[in-house]
């Protein structure tokens, strides 16, 4: 019996090595399985350095507004990801008789994936006859302080419902981009707007003296929803809410802010239709 | 007399068709109840008020002790008892549950029975009327009818038409038996069709025109001696229907009701009867506007489906005391969704009943008791577990927004009642009855999303933690009876807690364009009903007249009147027939202003009415072959008049005349 019972326990001990081992596989390699969702940008190798830059975007088209960004980094002669990295982006827009940049969240490590850095870029017009949109990445191996940089051009095209707006207050022009709802649904969902005041034309730095109010409605219907969550600074100019949806259609939501007792509206059109998937 | 009523009775049937021939076994408690002898309060009014084959189940209901029809156009009314209605009564066909695929309720259980299919009327009110399910308000059961047996003419047939002038209607209907020794069929059909029709003083009412088909086949088999197999089916198809009090109208309403029934009986000498019986039943409603002229194009699609099965029982111990007990369950499904067209926009796509499902057990016993000679004691307790539940991801989503508690996703409900009756001379019989009962919301009320209601011009906002309502109830009732006069007298407290009502939230904005605003139902901490009802009937050589009279009055915690009560409304009839088959009837039906309403509920004040009705028919009979012609005025004096429950205030028809012509052979 006692022979018996050591088998088995070998046999369990076997067993469940294997399943760790495959287990313990899946999740080393392939860095990129992860951020499969999203689209790849660009890929570059930074000069000076071993370092290679894979760039994502979470659409398929970058867009006058707030985009998201992911950066997987690679090392040459390492299978997983380099993370200790220092990204910073600069975008600008040459627009033959002058140049302008755009507010940047310089990347930072594990936002939403483990191994990669996420950043965000608010562009503030399309690219076009008016001019071109470059973006320039400053990379820093920090293992080696390697440092070096990349440039390359970017498309950016307008979406469909404006996902930016932009309003002067006193001598200042300030940019409210919309962050959240992303993928807005039926029900609950977070409201997100990244507030930016255009100090130079390089310098754009995120704005956290607002009072933010909002108001949802269905235009066609004349209804709104109750119980949304006016959006207050959670930090770097960003102010988070809740906005909530009856139902699928077309959404317009209003914004009230105040600073310094100067108000501004504006609004959002949010729409999104029903899929059967629901 | 109460054993002389329980075990086998043999029950009359109420069509030109039916011959007595086919035995129903039923335990008729009921009876026992309201203790007159030939037969119980409703089907005594049922009998009366049918005698004439093409009228509709809505103006038989309107007569009917306690019950009010509530009226959304010229189609489907939907019973109102003592002011209860919807989820507050359980409306039923042969105990069959069945749930309506409007979320207006446009389509009523009560729509899919027409008056050439409804043998008997099982009404029960209050909290003790739990025949197929708690409530506290009690039961509409529609007894159809069934094949019969042993008749000596093997085929009976009969068809009649109805042109009716003031909706330019048009009904056929036709029924055909096969009567055998061992087996027996019955179908039947009738087609209605009506355009719009004319109110009182000229007005033609828009979108109330209908069409509408129905359809029901029946089969029986003995089996032995003491068996008896039925399959049943009824199929209701209506298209083109309009409702005026509404902004929409139903494209198509569809139907489909399945019933499989084994009854034996004399099993041994405590149990007389057994029926056993599953069904299946499912309805779809197709609501649109596109014969409306809107801003915006809404489709309303519906369906519910429903299987059930019940077993039931009827025993007796010994010379004295005799019950029915019963275990009844059944699933129910309810989806409805809406969707939104504006030009140039993306339609905009919500869940008016996401997905909920029910599923619902019970157990109930009904005994009865012989004290003495003279005096009955009734008893009768239902234990229900009601598990109800929303199945769609969107709907949770939806009904997030409102972030309102977690979802109450069933109850165990109680019903019970205690009641006595006693013989007061040879004339008089008293009875005084107490009940308690439970009810759990209505899939509109837990999770309806922005419903319209044409009543009050609200948007309807379920409410998933919604609670059971609950009601402590008392009723009272005399009786007196000789051969040529019948009094009979009842009254009523209901008490509630927990009452299911729609209250105004200003905070909420309405969906629908145009509407007042936005109900959420809640339940309130107390609700209160009490009325009165009398019954009045002579018969001296050939004349016979009857009244019915019903009041109901309500207030609401903050003592205000409980909103959707009607007003004081009496009936009175007065027929008379001759030898040679002539018949004459008179009637006058009043109801008087109603001004005690609900402003916070929207309610306004209806006004007082009176219309009166003639009608002539005569018989002839030439060897088997039996001949009808009818003629009726209804409204007679063009009467401009809406009834305090109807939607919308939209006026009922005005005068009409109708001729009809009824034949068998």
């Amino acid at each position: 019996m006692k022979v018996i019972n050591r088998a088995s326990t070998w046999l369990i001990v076997a067993i469940m090595s294997i399943f760790y081992a495959c287990s313990s596989g899946d999740e080393e390699v392939n860095p990129e399985k992860e951020l499969s969702e999203l689209y790849l940008l660009s890929e570059h190798s930074i000069p000076n350095t071993d370092l290679k830059v894979r760039t994502y975007t979470y659409m398929e088209d970058l867009i006058v507004g707030y985009n998201k960004f992911q950066f997987l980094v690679e090392k040459s002669g390492m299978s997983e990801a380099f993370t200790n990295v220092e990204i910073s982006i600069k975008s600008m827009m040459d627009m033959g008789t002058m140049m302008h940049a755009c507010p940047i969240e310089n990347p930072v490590l594990g936002t939403e994936f483990e191994s990669a850095l996420g950043g965000a870029a608010v562009f503030v017009m399309p690219s076009g006859d008016m001019g071109r949109w470059t973006m320039t990445l400053k990379v820093t191996d920090k293992d080696t302080d390697d440092e070096g940089e990349v440039t390359f051009p970017v498309n950016i095209k307008l979406p469909d419902e404006a996902r930016l707006r932009s309003f002067s207050m006193g001598d200042d022009k300030y940019f409210v981009s919309l962050v959240e709802p992303f993928q807005p649904q039926v029900g609950i969902n977070d409201f997100v707007v990244a507030v930016h005041k255009k100090a130079s034309m390089t310098d754009w730095p995120p704005e956290q003296a607002f009072e933010i109010s909002i108001e949802p409605e269905m235009p066609d219907m004349g209804h709104g929803s109750p119980n949304n969550v006016d959006p207050v600074h959670v930090k770097d100019g960003h102010y988070q809410g809740k906005v909530n949806f009856t139902m699928d259609g077309y959404w317009k939501v209003n914004l009230d802010l105040d600073k310094d007792n100067n108000k501004q509206e504006l609004s959002f059109d949010i729409t999104f239709e029903h899929s059967s998937t629901n | 007399m109460l054993l002389g009523h329980i075990g086998m009775a043999q029950t009359a049937f109420l069509d030109s068709i039916t011959d007595p021939g086919y035995i129903a076994w039923e335990y008729e408690l009921d009876e026992v109840i309201i203790g007159t002898d030939d037969d119980d309060t409703y089907n005594a009014s049922l009998r009366f008020y049918k005698s004439n084959a093409l009228c509709s189940n809505d103006e038989i209901m309107e007569k009917l002790v306690g019950v009010w029809a509530m009226k959304r156009g010229n189609y489907a009314f939907e019973p109102v008892m003592r002011g209860l209605s919807s989820g507050q009564i359980n409306v039923t066909i042969d105990e069959m549950r069945i749930l309506g695929a409007c979320t207006d309720r446009m389509d009523p259980v009560t729509s899919y029975v027409e008056p050439n299919n409804l043998d008997k009327l099982h009404i029960r009110q209050g909290a003790s009327g739990f025949i197929s399910g708690s409530t506290v308000g009690g039961s509409f059961d529609m007894q159809i009818n069934k094949p019969v047996f042993g008749n000596p003419k093997q085929w009976i047939t009969s068809a009649g038409s109805r042109y009716s002038i003031a909706d330019r209607g048009f009904s056929g209907l036709f029924n055909t038996g096969y009567s055998g020794n061992r087996s027996a069929l019955r179908l039947a059909g009738s087609y209605r069709k009506a355009a719009n029709y004319r109110a009182g003083g000229g007005e033609i009412v828009e979108h109330s025109s209908y069409n509408k088909t129905n359809l029901s086949a029946s089969g029986s088999l003995l089996s032995g001696k003491k068996g008896l197999l039925n399959v049943s089916w009824i199929g209701d198809f209506a298209w083109d229907v309009g409702y005026p009090a509404l902004p929409m109208d139903v494209g198509s309403a569809k139907a489909n009701i399945i019933g499989l029934t084994y009854d034996a009986w004399n099993i041994s000498p405590s149990f007389d009867q057994l029926t056993v019986k599953v069904y299946y039943n499912r309805v779809e409603h197709v609501m649109d506007d596109a014969n409306r002229k809107v801003l915006v194009h809404m489709d309303m699609p519906g369906n519910t489906s429903t299987l059930g099965a019940f077993v039931k029982s009827a025993y007796r111990i010994g010379e004295r005391a005799a019950g029915q007990i019963k275990i009844d369950a059944y699933r129910s499904l309810a989806h409805a969704e809406m969707t939104m067209y504006i030009a140039e926009s993306p339609p905009m796509y919500m869940l008016t009943w996401p997905d909920v499902k029910r599923n619902v057990i019970g157990i109930q016993n009904h005994f009865a008791y012989k004290l003495d000679d003279k005096t009955d004691l009734m008893a009768g307790v239902r234990i229900e577990s009601n598990r109800v539940g929303m199945k769609s991801d969107l709907g949770e989503r939806q009904v997030s927004v409102f972030q309102f508690g977690d979802p109450n996703a069933g109850e165990v409900l109680l019903n019970a009642s205690l009641g006595t009756e006693r013989s007061i001379g040879k004339r008089l019989m008293a009875g005084l009855k107490a009940g308690y009962g439970q009810r759990m919301p209505t899939e509109s009320e837990q999770y309806g999303f922005f419903l319209f209601n044409a009543y009050d011009g609200y948007d309807y906002v379920g409410r998933p933690d919604l609670e059971s309502e609950r009601s402590v109830q008392l009723e009272g009732n005399m009786d007196f009876g000789t051969e040529v006069f019948k009094f009979s007298l009842t009254g009523f407290y209901y008490y509630f807690d927990r009452y299911i009502m729609g209250v105004i939230d200003p905070e909420l904005s309405p969906m629908t364009i145009g509407a007042n605003g936005v109900k959420v139902y809640q339940n309130l901490d107390y609700a209160s009903l009490a009325g009165i009802e009398s019954r009045i009937s002579a018969h001296w050589r050939n004349l016979t007249a009857r009244n019915t009279t019903k009041f109901t009055s309500g207030r609401t915690v903050d003592k205000t009147p409980l909103p959707l009560i009607p007003p004081l409304k009496s009936n009175l009839e007065v027929s008379y027939q001759t030898k040679n088959h002539w018949a004459f009837n008179a009637g006058v039906e009043a109801a008087t202003r109603q001004d005690r309403i609900n402003e916070s509920f929207g309610e306004t004040p209806t006004p007082a009415y009176s219309i009166a009705n003639l009608m002539v028919d005569k018989s002839w009979v030439l060897n088997e072959v039996k001949l009808k012609v009818s003629l009726r005025v209804l409204n007679l004096f063009d009467t401009y008049y809406h009834e305090h429950l109807d939607w919308g205030g939209i006026p009922r028809i005005g005068r009409n005349t109708e001729m009809s012509v009824f034949v068998s052979f």
